[in-house]
């Protein structure tokens, strides 16, 4: 936060920080997502009914390397945009500190577990899962 | 024509009423009067407790920018029979309201100041003047019309949940001097700007540009910064 | 209610959708995540996900990705060049067309599925 009488003032508080790569970044995953995300659901939700998405298909398909490589890229990028998004939201509308910070604690950490989750699941899948 | 005219008041030492309220004055007005006549009016035969700035009444001092029906503009440049007969008057949003229309400035010049709104060149100064091409002076010219209002800062909607974004109209002067050839603090303007609270918080909603009453295209010369910040940092 | 115009209705949408697409996707990594699980415990949630309001939810998914995709690129335009911000009304038209395209295709193959139950 930027209160300065002088320019001297501005100076002094202003320093680097990450917002100018995060800018780019959002634009750059925002295009490559598209083609992902909108690919993803035209071959799940278009092309078949997501009913037959049946534990046996699941796993058939993410048991291959090519869509765990494609799954994996968009679930990346698409964490780090939307909870960069949540940041940008948070520090719009939350402006009481304490507060700020036990949202961005809670947000971080519940998509870091989820991310972990996924990632988990995308490269645990093999076919000698359906055995069993 | 009569005007059905709804001001927000509010007087901090109105004993027991000190939250803001809704009053409704009937008054008589020409279609081309301005919201500033019809606000006088008020002032003078209705009700001369009511508070608002104004002083040039010409659209150049930028004293009197209030949220006229809805939206942000200057009361002097305002034609009554541009508003109905129906018009709401609110002091401009984001900044503390110190009575009825009139807010307290102080942050809005503190994010000004922060900008370094002023010619720096510590170089020594030619025999003759600092020649500039039209070019040069074109790149530069929207930023000069501001007139530091104050309606497009209050019209952002990041401004008003997040005082500490230093707003359109700070980032519009900070581009006067950025894009001035003859200027040479335009690294420092822009490690000012580089931050979250300076250009990074624009998510252009366009309000500033359709707020302005000079006609400043403000989200363009925004985009124009941050621009200038990446290819500087690059 | 300030009475601004396209550019900030944009932005609203923007924010809302993609809030909404980020806790999808949350909730969608968990479900598939559950095939860690076993096939038990993957089949009873895929089984509540076939209720129908679900599957109509799915719809609106795409409607949002679609919007916060396209409007996203047109904010990069705008970033990214010296011309976008002059066009940005149209662009965001386009935006709103190229989204209710996609959400009416979308309703038109998912819906008789819906009907039918399969």
């Amino acid at each position: 936060m930027i209160r300065a009488r002088r320019y001297q003032d501005a100076r002094a508080q202003a320093r680097s920080n990450p917002e100018l790569a995060w800018w780019v970044f959002m634009r750059v995953s925002g295009v490559v997502l598209i083609f992902l995300v909108l690919g993803h659901i035209y071959m799940t939700f278009l092309l078949t009914s997501e009913l037959q998405a049946s534990y046996s298909v699941v796993v058939n398909q993410l048991a291959q390397p090519v869509w765990k490589i494609y799954d994996w890229l968009m679930l990346t990028l698409a964490m780090l945009h939307g909870v960069n998004g949540a940041r940008y939201s948070i520090d719009d509308y939350v402006q009481k500190v304490s507060r700020r910070v036990w949202t961005k604690t809670l947000v971080y950490g519940l998509a870091a577990l989820i991310y972990v989750l996924g990632t988990m699941g995308l490269f645990i899948i093999s076919k000698a899962m359906l055995a069993g | 024509m009569q005007l059905k005219v709804k001001i927000r008041r509010y007087d901090p030492e109105r004993p027991g009423k000190d939250r803001p309220y809704w009053q409704e004055f009937a008054v008589e007005a020409e279609p081309g009067d301005r919201l500033l006549d019809v606000l006088n009016q008020v002032k003078w035969y209705h009700d001369p407790t009511l508070a608002f700035r104004r002083s040039c009444a010409h659209g150049v001092c930028g004293s009197d920018a209030m949220l006229i029906n809805g939206r942000n503009r200057l009361a002097c440049k305002t034609l009554v029979r541009d508003l109905g007969d129906r018009i709401t008057v609110e002091p401009i949003r984001g900044l503390k309201v110190e009575k009825d229309l009139i807010v307290d400035m102080e942050p809005f010049f503190d994010s000004y100041r922060a900008v370094m709104p002023y010619f720096v060149n510590d170089e020594p100064p030619p025999a003759g003047e600092r020649l500039q091409s039209i070019e040069e002076r074109q790149q530069f010219d929207a930023g000069t019309k501001c007139i530091l209002c104050a309606a497009c800062t209050t019209s952002c909607p990041i401004f008003w949940v997040n005082g500490n974004y230093l707003g359109p109209a700070a980032i519009v002067q900070a581009h006067r001097f950025i894009f001035d050839s003859r200027d040479r603090a335009a690294a420092t303007r822009l490690a000012v700007l580089n931050q979250n609270v300076g250009v990074w918080r624009c998510r252009t909603a366009y309000n500033c540009t359709e707020a302005c009453p000079r006609g400043i295209p403000v989200t363009q010369l925004i985009e124009e910064v941050k621009r200038a910040v990446m290819f500087q940092n690059a | 209610m300030y009475r601004a115009r396209e550019g900030q209705w944009a932005f609203a949408l923007h924010r809302i959708s993609g809030l909404l697409i980020l806790l999808y996707l949350l909730i969608h990594v968990v479900s598939i995540s559950l095939v860690l699980f076993g096939a038990n415990a993957f089949t009873v949630l895929h089984d509540i996900y076939g209720f129908w309001l679900f599957r109509v939810g799915l719809i609106a998914v795409t409607g949002g990705v679609l919007y916060h995709g396209f409007n996203g690129l047109r904010v990069a335009i705008m970033d990214f060049t010296g011309w976008g911000t002059a066009v940005q009304r149209q662009l965001w038209y386009g935006v709103l067309a190229i989204s209710l395209i996609g959400l009416l295709i979308t309703a038109w193959v998912v819906v008789p599925r819906i009907l039918a139950g399969h």
